[in-house]
């Protein structure tokens, strides 16, 4: 049991510090998604795009969004860099600062949403032996 | 012109087989997800390339832009070290069933 209590201490720990790395400002976020107008594609919830091959980002981890909007600005950098080639969100990664991304990321990944990580059932979990 | 017309009814017939060849079998998925759940099944599971981040959500995200970004890698549109190899092993019907698949989770 005491195991347990520490281990739950110790991921609740990382959660925080991550959060806490992310950094990004949520009301900021919120501004800058207005102000760029991702709901006229990604949906007034950020949920419901108005085409099914536009992702759903509400609820969707802030560093991925991040990182997937650092990859839109980076756009074509040769085979071993992640880079992304799209025609609406690369100018759109474009213009966003570095904290400007992290704002949206923190916001967006804020939304309730219906993205969801399940877990697969034949995976053993085994305590952290030290 | 008539020949024209012939061969682009044709080739109008061909490009809709080809489409209806694809047909998402979600339960086919599950033999096929081997290499997608080792990272999108552990939740918190991170990658990088330079930013480090956690690997996408993908349960619950549209089918279609499932089968987009999985294209995209193999266009090579869109690029990441462990994607791009993973993509390109896929079928058509691969990338069918196992956007379906995942689409479906809740």
């Amino acid at each position: 049991m005491k195991k347990i209590i520490t281990s739950l201490a110790c991921v609740l720990a990382a959660v925080t510090s991550f959060n806490a790395m992310a950094g990004g400002n949520v009301e900021a976020g919120k501004a800058l998604v207005a102000k760029y107008a991702c709901t006229s594609c990604h949906g007034a919830d950020m949920s419901s795009p108005i085409d099914p091959s536009y992702p759903k980002l509400a609820g969707q981890h802030p560093d991925y969004i991040a990182h997937a909007l650092t990859a839109y600005q980076r756009g074509d950098v040769g085979a071993n860099a992640n880079g992304r080639i799209q025609p609406i969100m690369g100018p759109m990664a474009k213009q966003l600062s570095p904290k400007d991304i992290q704002d949206v990321a923190a916001y967006v990944g804020s939304l309730p949403g219906s993205l969801v990580v399940v877990t697969e059932s034949k995976f053993v979990h085994h305590a952290p032996s030290n | 012109m008539k020949k024209l017309l012939a061969l682009l009814a044709l080739a109008g017939v061909a490009n809709l087989a080809a489409a209806a060849d694809v047909v998402a079998n979600p339960k086919a998925a599950e033999n096929k997800i081997a290499m997608c759940v080792g990272c999108h099944g552990i939740p918190g599971y991170k990658a990088t390339f330079p930013e480090v981040f956690q690997v996408p959500k993908i349960g619950g995200q549209s089918a279609k832009y499932i089968e987009n970004a999985l294209k995209s890698y193999q266009k090579g549109d869109r690029k990441n070290p462990s994607m791009d190899g993973i993509a390109r092993g896929l079928s058509d019907q691969d990338i069918a069933d196992i956007a379906a698949y995942y689409s479906m989770q809740k």
